[in-house]
């Protein structure tokens, strides 16, 4: 099972290019998309998802082109877009139903699957109301179990738990954890906490391109000795801001605590820390900008 | 009524609309109209005298084109303005500001009107440009060519702006029943304004154009006192012509067209109370209930209800954070039977119907089987193909319109699969529902109203799907159908006949339509296949 991405671009009207010659090659196991808002990551699932063309490059689900033969992949794919819609006429039951006929899947493999599903997502109770009266986290919830119909060989997650309530976040985090064992899932999402709780390797993106690819030990790793918590008064935090970067503020009786994400000590005091993803994410990203600014 | 709120609440959704491609589309329409008319497609005669196209004619020609294609058109075109708030999301954002009711309807009115105004712009270019073009009279008359726009055209616009924005308030009339009801309002409207010469009726101002024009005509050897507007191509080949000087504008005429700007208002005084501000919960009905249980509660007929947890989500409270785990699917559970999506397609296409829409489709059903004559069986059956129009009308727009598009069309074989699918279960519904008909065609053995019916039952879900996928609106299928419908099936006028509902019906008539079909299904299919793949 294998997921290759190949110099893949993607140009809008002309203009704007939202990907630039990514390349990745994925097996079994969940990958953590992240990058800030406008990066690519949505167009790159869409991609992957078969409904949107690359500009350039090729995508390739176990040495196919999705290109020339979407179907080839279609038929193992789970996909739950960032932004998707529902019936409101039909009930959770009938609305899964009804994509279960869409993918082709037999009507009492289907039958059985939904039972499960509803069950799984903690709709079971609410099978029978229309999906028009659904809040955000249920028609969410709706979503993944779509997602997981067929079950896929692999499965493109965008955002996945937003909407949802913490129980929620903890239960569907647990789910793609154990999925993601003997399939591919890809999983885009700002919640780096989310990353942390469920992906085998991380992707972090900014304009357009892969600024990294490594496992989360590996990122942590590269960050050793670069996260500092430097205790600076109040007054000094606006200069503080200006020449480093600061991922979070502490305020406490002895001063500001901040956290430092900075190849040298930041001043004198400061004491390293243990970095976390959130740092490598911050250093990355920041790392991309300065570059793609040199 | 703030004028700056107003001016900008018209300017952002007059610009939305215009960037959009689909606008490109109308003014293509409309450049195609000034090209029919430049044809002599498009004309209004006395017989066989038209006048010479000085800019009196050519202005009063080009506005009565501009207002009645705008009329019935435009209607469809602008009918989305409330609609888009409320599917972008940008009501919710605009209800949570001080904006007041009307004062959010008034500037919709007014870029409705800024749209249409533009449509019409275009056709008074186009008159100006005929006269040059066509040169049968010299001198260019600014206030003639103008004037017709200004007294005859704009107030109708400004009329139809307003009572679009009264459609998409009312409940019932905001979707595809209003789309249907507002051409059968429009040709009623029309027929009573031409008809009764009233100037509060008459609405295009055909009365007044028909009775200056004759008036001027009067003394013409030979004329026996006609008058038309045609639009297509007409029997004279050529027209003798007379010179015709323009309206003459008395105060009287200008105060009725000044009507309908005051009718306008008002139809927005009305849309303004009947406007939920994007809130289900607040529709004049809801309001006017909840104030009348106010007053029983304020009475004591009504007790308290104790507060209940009905906010709460099912299952929320007995959710446990488990370790989730799903059960492997069976690989044979892929091989589906190839009727289920279109069964899925079907009960998705019925879902949410009444009983009383069913109960009515049976009786029609029946009407059209128990009709003793052809011609009342062939009445039956237009109407019995008119009562799904709804659920035809959906038909290829339902993926965009409910966002629903990145699960489906990431589906295997979508464009194989589901698109036919659709199709079937939309022939499905109309064999089902004109099912009488064809069944004593076959009993009665008449083989060319069978055709016509089998044909009928393929052709209108296969335009209902081409129009929906390439329009994402259900709109299109909803103005154009009922009007194929108004004048093929319902008067019956055999040529546009596309159901077999006309008693004398010539065997080439089903066979267009069944390649017609096959056009429209390649043309869905090509549209679909552009969606899945951008």
């Amino acid at each position: 099972m294998k997921l290759e991405i190949q110099g893949v671009s993607k140009q809008y009207d002309g203009k704007v290019w939202a990907l630039r010659n990514f390349s990745l090659e994925l097996g079994p196991g969940a990958l953590g998309l992240l990058g800030p808002n406008g990066a690519g990551k949505s167009t790159l699932m869409r991609i992957l998802a078969t409904i949107a063309n690359p500009t350039e490059g090729a995508v390739r689900w176990n040495g196919v082109d999705i290109a020339e033969r979407p179907d080839e992949l279609r038929s193992v794919l789970g996909y739950l877009p960032q932004d998707f819609g529902v019936y409101p006429n039909l009930n959770a039951e009938e609305f899964l139903e009804y994509l279960a006929a869409v993918k082709g899947i037999e009507a009492g493999a289907a039958r059985r699957r939904i039972e499960e599903l509803l069950e799984l997502v903690n709709l079971t109770d609410a099978r029978k109301r229309p999906l028009g009266g659904f809040s955000g986290g249920m028609r969410q919830r709706v979503g993944i179990a779509q997602a997981l119909l067929n079950d896929p060989k692999l499965l493109i997650v965008d955002e996945p738990t937003a909407g949802l309530d913490p129980e929620e976040r903890v239960r569907f985090r647990n789910l793609l954890s154990e999925l993601s064992g003997e399939r591919i899932v890809i999983l885009s999402t700002h919640i780096v906490s989310d990353v942390e709780a469920m992906a085998t390797s991380i992707a972090i993106v900014s304009r357009g391109r892969l600024v990294t690819h490594a496992a989360p030990e590996a990122l942590l790793a590269q960050m050793e000795g670069n996260v500092w918590e430097w205790v600076v008064g109040s007054e000094q935090l606006p200069a503080a801001r200006q020449r480093f970067l600061i991922s979070t503020v502490t305020r406490r009786s002895d001063g500001v605590h901040a956290r430092v994400v900075s190849d040298a000590a930041p001043g004198p005091g400061a004491q390293s820390v243990a970095p976390t993803l959130e740092d490598a994410y911050l250093h990355a990203v920041a790392a991309e900008r300065r570059g793609g600014q040199a | 009524m703030n004028p700056r709120v107003l001016y900008h609440i018209a300017r952002a959704d007059f610009f939305e609309r215009v960037r959009r491609y689909s606008f490109l589309v109308t003014l293509a329409f409309t450049l195609f109209a000034a090209f029919e008319v430049n044809r002599g497609n498009i004309v209004v005669n006395l017989g066989q005298y038209r006048g010479v196209y000085n800019s009196a004619w050519l202005g009063m020609l080009l506005s009565l084109t501009a207002t009645f294609l705008i009329t019935v058109v435009g209607f469809y075109v602008i009918k989305n303005t409330v609609e888009r708030d409320r599917h972008t999301g940008v009501g919710q954002i605009l209800a949570g500001t001080p904006i007041g009711r009307t004062s959010y309807l008034a500037g919709k009115a007014l870029s409705n009107l800024a749209v249409v105004a533009v449509i019409a712009g275009i056709l008074l270019a186009a008159a100006f440009a005929m006269q040059l073009w066509r040169r049968e009279s010299a001198g260019i008359d600014a206030w003639q060519l103008v004037a017709p726009f200004l007294l005859l055209t704009l107030p109708a616009l400004a009329f139809l702006s307003a009572l679009a924005v009264l459609f998409e308030c009312v409940p019932g009339l905001r979707g595809g029943f209003g789309n249907i009801l507002f051409f059968f309002l429009w040709v009623a409207f029309l027929g009573a304004g031409i008809q009764t010469h009233a100037g509060w009726l008459d609405l295009l101002g055909v009365g007044f154009i028909e009775g200056s024009v004759k008036q001027s005509a009067q003394q013409l050897p030979g004329y026996n006192g006609g008058f038309s507007f045609q639009i297509g191509p007409h029997s004279e080949k050529t027209f003798e012509t007379f010179v015709w000087n323009g309206f003459h504008w008395t105060g009287g005429v200008v105060l009725q067209r000044a009507f309908w700007f005051v009718a306008a208002m008002a139809l927005i005084l009305v849309a303004a109370a009947f406007f939920d501000r994007f809130d289900p919960s607040r529709g004049v009905f809801r309001r006017l209930a909840a104030g009348f249980r106010g007053r029983a509660a304020r009475a004591g007929d009504e007790e308290e209800e104790p507060a209940t947890a009905a906010g709460a989500e099912p299952g929320a409270a007995t959710l446990a954070a488990a370790a989730a785990h799903l059960t492997p699917l069976a690989a044979e559970a892929a091989r589906a039977w190839p009727g289920a999506i279109v069964a899925a397609e079907l009960r998705l296409m019925l879902k949410g119907r009444s009983k009383w829409w069913l109960l009515v489709a049976l009786g029609l059903l029946i009407g059209s089987f128990a009709a003793p004559a052809g011609e009342a069986r062939g009445r039956m059956l237009a109407f019995a193909w008119l009562w799904p129009v709804l659920i035809w009308s959906a038909m290829g727009t339902r993926e965009e319109r409910n966002t629903t598009g990145p699960l489906i069309f990431s589906s295997p074989r979508a464009l194989e699969r589901q698109l036919p699918a659709v199709w079937l279960a939309g022939v499905a519904v109309a064999l089902g529902t004109g099912a009488g008909a064809g069944v004593r065609a076959a009993i009665a053995g008449d083989w060319v109203h069978l055709g016509g019916w089998v044909a009928g039952a393929a052709f209108i879900p296969a335009l209902a799907l081409a129009l929906g996928v390439w329009s994402g609106t259900s709109k299109l299928f909803e103005g154009l159908y009922t009007a194929l419908w108004y004048v093929g099936p319902a008067q019956p006028t055999p040529a546009l006949d596309f159901m077999g509902a006309s008693p004398h019906l010539s065997a080439r008539i089903p066979a267009s339509y069944l390649l017609a079909t096959i056009v429209l299904l390649a043309v869905a299919a090509a549209g679909r296949r552009r969606q899945i793949r951008r």
